[in-house]
């Protein structure tokens, strides 16, 4: 009797999470929702008012923001290799050095935390003039290198400050193990370390690539016409004489793309890495 | 092969910060000894095993391994292999990628490992969980896995750190005779660190007592037991430990309050105060003695250990059988004078043989 | 979405489809397919104009030969266009041009980066007027006297800089000097919904006060339809945009006779006073976050009955694919203030030199800007232009004469040519809003006093005065 009862208020319970988790998730997804709605539409009915539930979807404007005269396409390509760039050369350097950092005993290493904090408080816009005028001294302006080095200075801090909370997180014994089994250190760090902290990497990779991938401040301003990224390249549709709603809408989606599929491709991983890092590393992160 | 795996370590010297952890030891162990380093935590026995391992650089001395100074060399190439306390197993690789993860490292050709890997693995009774990863296993289970990674090379040397304590009762007391029959059918060199001394009775063929940074006395077990060379040692080893009184040495005897011992054979030592020590299992109850009232009886099951005091001091007695007490009850303490070990009151060491 | 002004990317010729922005150089099959009248024209050598009729001038097209230049422009149809005829530019002069397209809320920012470096980056790029006395302040660019005077440089009885708008011209010198050359521009019209206004017997205002009542006959919110729309988001292109139009048709000066600077006086406080009663009173909700597309969009959703904005919000009303009011819409001058002044915007896009460029370049530049600026590219990137976009802002006087470019203009609706071009002749206002090196914080401070007093944060007399300290404290620096 009283179990049943504690049941049925555990239904109720039940219930009433699935119910608070479906607003939240719908209050969330209702934009993306929206964009993908509006990208399907031709731009008189974006306007129409009531709103049309029923149209007839168009993929026009996908194919005009991809291959019509203001396609975004080389931009995707620009960001493309922006991103990635920027993600590869940071995993590489921030995995060996927030392995130094977690491990040796590093004079300055509690700074690591205080400087990453530094690179992520200062205001970009208060950067944008030095780097301008550092980039223009080295002849990097508008150039894939000059970008790429850039966002590296933000990303690299903050991977490794990232990278170490899960690496500080395997015991040391492990590694001491791996010393007797005649591994070096660089083995070690292949073969013990970095498989327990795929999660972390993972995380790193996606929150690397998603702040490189949406930058836009700097990539407007030391950017041109040879790194033009799709940040830069989607005010095409803003500001040509009107802002054509449905094809910005198009190119978002579009851009989202490349998060997106890697989000779903690391998934298990962030999940882990996310766990990992709350349950065990949670104070540091 | 018998010849392999002999250790020496000379004058080490190790400090971390401003803690001594070990001030300047030597140790000498014999190829195929079983050899247990004891000592309560923060004596050193595990900064010793570390050292021994490469895992820290002592301060100042020398390691010697088979006749090689080893003193600077890397953990990897000294051919020695150790299981952790906590066996430090790779949670991301299969039992059978731990074990053979050694031999990967060391070149054994691919082909060869998954025999060997079999192989380490059936002799401690694993061969059949080689396919699971470290996180599916019982502890028991792991610890075995450690083991194995650890044979499985054939080093000349295999290090201990405490590898029962994580273990249940029951579980330590069976895995410690395997250990020991596993040691014997290697016959590889083996260095034992635990806290727990009957567990280092048991098993070892010698070992060392550290104290405070030092060795305080080498032997085997026999040895340690009946023979410990200075109080720190008495009332470190037994379960219980031995029981300490003051007394003074006078000619012939012993005199501990108003009862007094006489002696087979005088000391060599000056006549006056000393520490006199008995363990609880050579105390007799009897009508002459030590005043003692009963204060808490334990009942063991097959024996008892019965707390008296003494004046005010807590002395333990161990009876062989059971029986019966009333507590603040009153007897007498009486031990024979083969049972009594002597101490120099001030410097803590034994007195005569 | 940009903060800063944009006042001005809404220029697009009337009835024109939006498949239509031609980017990059335009191949021949684009150019047999999109313009049929294309055929009949043949041109000396140049792909879209008559090249010989530039090489006319009597100066050395080609004394910057090998040159290679970068200009910043936003991404802006009438930019496009002129991208598109790049190439006939580099056939006469020999010098490479790249257009770099930069979103109008960042390229004075970028500007000011690369001018106050003085990396030499933008050889010249697509300036705000607003911007002419903090570059001219810091000496960032050139003065064009010497170039305009230079025989060698300039053949002004070809060129005929007398010819560009007068109010533009104004706009873009400092002190009596040239700084820039417009290249396109607008002029601040009302428009409203012909239909609407003809079934209430209605006319287009020639007062402020008829402005107010005819949005309040027209107001009908119950059936969706709104008696007008301002600007009403912040920003120094946005609500001051139109406020200072406003508080000069009060007959608001900025500067009083010391040449202080002063926006709270009497006429500020009335010309704001009537801002906020209009639009609080007749607009559709959420106006203060309006900026030109939204109050465009409206107006071509047929959701609001009058507006005043700049003539090249045409192209969003009169396109078909957006628009439900095509045919229903007249266009007007700017109502006369209680002063008896009309004040349109000069707004208009320039190009300065940048004076940080080799001399070779600087030449280079020159000659781009005047090519850009004469009367034979004004024509090729607009009626002329063989994609479906036409210009709309042509700079030059006798452009606004051809009969051709009003004809592509004259569909748009009633009295739109004659709006536009009376505007230009008569209502620009050289003083529309305060030219000052630190206009950009002036421009923001006052885009925030104007948004809280329209959305009731404080009363119209404290936002000015509260604007009024702050000003202060920037000037004084």
């Amino acid at each position: 009797m009283a179990r049943s009862a504690s049941k049925a208020a555990a239904a109720r319970r039940n219930g009433f999470l699935i119910a608070a988790a479906s607003l939240l998730l719908l209050i969330w997804v209702f934009p993306l929702i929206w964009a993908v709605i509006v990208s399907l539409k031709s731009e008189s009915e974006v306007l129409a008012y009531p709103p049309r539930v029923i149209f007839e979807p168009t993929f026009q404007n996908y194919s005009d923001a991809l291959f019509g005269g203001v396609s975004i396409l080389p931009s995707l390509v620009t960001s493309l290799i922006v991103s990635t760039s920027t993600t590869i050369l940071t995993i590489i350097i921030a995995v060996p050095a927030a392995y130094a950092f977690a491990r040796l005993r590093l004079r300055g290493k509690k700074w690591l935390g205080f400087y990453t904090l530094a690179t992520q408080m200062v205001p970009p816009v208060g950067l944008v003039i030095p780097y301008f005028l550092i980039l223009n001294k080295i002849g990097w302006l508008d150039t894939f290198q000059g970008m790429v080095t850039v966002y590296l200075t933000f990303s690299l801090p903050f991977a490794i400050w990232l990278l170490v909370s899960y690496m500080e997180d395997i015991p040391r014994e492990m590694e001491e193990a791996a010393f007797l089994d005649k591994a070096n250190r660089f083995q070690t760090l292949w073969h013990i370390i970095l498989p327990q902290v795929r999660g972390g990497i993972a995380v790193t990779v996606i929150f690397i690539f998603l702040n490189a991938w949406n930058e836009f401040l700097f990539a407007v301003q030391l950017g041109g016409n040879t790194v033009r990224p799709v940040t830069v390249a989607m005010f095409n549709f803003v500001s040509v004489e009107q802002t054509l709603w449905a094809k910005l809408s198009a190119a978002a989606l579009v851009a989202m793309l490349p998060m997106i599929i890697i989000g779903i491709a690391a998934q298990k991983q962030i999940v882990k890495g996310l766990t990992v890092g709350a349950v065990k590393g949670g104070g540091r992160l | 092969m018998t010849a392999k795996g002999h250790v020496s370590l000379h004058g080490i010297h190790k400090t971390f910060g401003t803690f001594e952890a070990l001030k300047g030891i030597d140790l000498d162990i014999q190829p195929v000894e079983f050899f247990a380093l004891l000592g309560p935590s923060g004596s050193g026995k595990t900064t010793t095993l570390r050292i021994l391992a490469g895992l820290e650089a002592p301060d100042d001395g020398r390691i010697m391994i088979d006749g090689n100074d080893v003193t600077g060399t890397q953990p990897g190439e000294r051919d020695v292999a150790m299981v952790f306390q906590n066996y430090a197993l790779y949670p991301h690789m299969t039992l059978a990628a731990n074990i053979g993860f050694p031999l990967k490292m060391d070149g054994v050709a691919k082909n060869k490992i998954p025999d060997l890997v079999r192989q380490a693995a059936a002799r401690v009774k694993i061969d059949h969980l080689l396919h699971r990863r470290p996180g599916q296993l019982s502890g028991g289970q792991q610890q075995r896995c450690a083991l194995a990674r650890a044979i499985v090379r054939q080093p000349r040397l295999f290090l201990l750190d405490e590898p029962l304590s994580n273990l249940d009762a029951q579980l330590r007391l069976e895995t410690r005779v395997e250990l020991k029959k596993l040691q014997r059918s290697l016959d590889v060199t083996t260095v034992y660190v635990t806290h727990d001394q009957e567990e280092a009775m048991t098993i070892a063929d010698r070992m060392a007592v550290f104290l405070d940074g030092d060795i305080v006395q080498v032997g085997t077990p026999d040895e340690v037991f009946n023979r410990p060379l200075s109080v720190h040692v008495a009332a470190f080893i037994g379960s219980p430990p031995m029981n300490l009184f003051a007394g003074q040495l006078e000619q012939g005897a012993v005199k501990v309050g108003d009862y007094e011992i006489k002696l087979p054979k005088s000391p060599d030592h000056a006549a006056g105060d000393v520490t006199v020590g008995v363990r609880p299992s050579h105390i007799r109850l009897s009508d002459h003695g030590l005043p003692a009232r009963l204060y808490l009886s334990e009942n063991l099951g097959e024996s008892m250990l019965l707390n008296f005091l003494v004046d005010d001091q807590l002395v333990k007695v161990r009876l062989p059988e059971v029986r019966r007490f009333a507590e603040n009850e009153t007897t007498a303490l009486s031990f024979e004078p083969e049972h009594i070990h002597l101490f120099d009151q001030k410097t803590g060491l034994r007195i005569g043989s | 979405m940009t903060k800063a002004d944009d006042n001005t990317n809404q220029r697009s010729v009337p009835l024109v489809t939006r498949r239509t922005l031609l980017k990059g150089a335009v191949s021949g099959a684009v150019l047999a397919t999109s313009s049929g009248f294309f055929a009949g024209r043949a041109y000396a050598d140049g792909q879209f104009m008559d090249l010989d009729s530039l090489r006319a001038a009597n100066i050395d097209w080609r004394q910057a030969e090998g040159a290679s230049i970068t200009v910043g422009v936003i991404p802006a149809g009438y930019f496009q266009n002129l991208e598109t005829v790049l190439p006939d530019f580099k056939e006469l002069t020999g010098i490479d041009v790249r257009f770099e397209m930069t979103p109008p809320g960042q390229i004075r920012q970028k500007a000011v980066l690369d001018l106050s470096s003085k990396t030499g980056t933008w050889a010249t790029h697509a300036a705000d007027p607003m911007y002419y006395d903090l570059y001219v302040t810091n000496d960032w660019v050139d003065p064009l006297d010497g170039y305009l005077g230079d025989a060698k440089l300039t053949d002004n009885d070809w060129f005929q800089y007398e010819d560009i708008l007068a109010g533009w011209r104004g706009a873009t010198s400092v002190g009596g000097s040239p700084f820039g050359i417009p290249f396109d521009g607008e002029a601040t019209i009302q428009v409203y919904r012909k239909d609407v206004f003809d079934k209430l017997g209605l006319k287009p205002a020639e007062t402020f006060d008829e402005f107010t009542s005819n949005a309040a006959a027209a107001h009908d919110p119950d059936n969706r339809l709104w008696g007008t729309a301002l600007r009403g988001f912040r920003g120094a292109g946005q609500n001051m945009y139109i406020y200072p139009s406003i508080f000069r048709s009060f007959g608001g000066e900025w500067f009083d006779n010391t040449g202080k600077m002063v926006v709270n006086g009497p006429e500020a406080i009335a010309a704001l006073n009537w801002y906020v009663n209009l639009l609080n009173n007749y607009a559709p909700p959420g106006v203060e976050n309006w900026n030109w597309p939204d109050i465009a969009d409206a107006f071509g959703q047929g959701t609001v009955a009058s507006y005043i904005d700049a003539h090249g919000s045409a192209a969003v009303i009169t396109n078909p694919e957006k628009s439900k009011v095509i045919g229903k819409i007249g266009f007007a001058r700017w109502p006369k203030g209680p002063s008896g002044k009309r004040v349109s915007s000069i707004w208009n896009w320039s190009f300065p030199i940048n004076g940080a460029l080799s001399q070779k370049d600087k030449v280079a530049t020159w000659l781009f800007i005047q090519w850009a600026a004469s009367k034979e590219t004004q024509v090729a990137t607009t009626y002329a232009f063989p994609g479906a976009y036409k210009r709309t802002g042509a700079n030059r006087t006798s452009v606004w004469e051809i009969g051709e470019y009003r004809a592509t203009l004259e569909a748009a609706g009633d009295n739109y040519i004659a709006a536009a071009t009376t505007s230009f002749a008569e209502d620009t206002d050289v003083e529309w809003r305060p030219r000052l090196p630190q206009w950009p914080a002036v421009g923001d401070t006052m885009a925030t006093a104007i948004q809280a007093a329209l959305v009731g944060q404080s009363t119209v007399t404290d936002a000015l005065n509260e604007a009024q300290k702050k000003i202060e404290a920037i000037l004084k620096g």
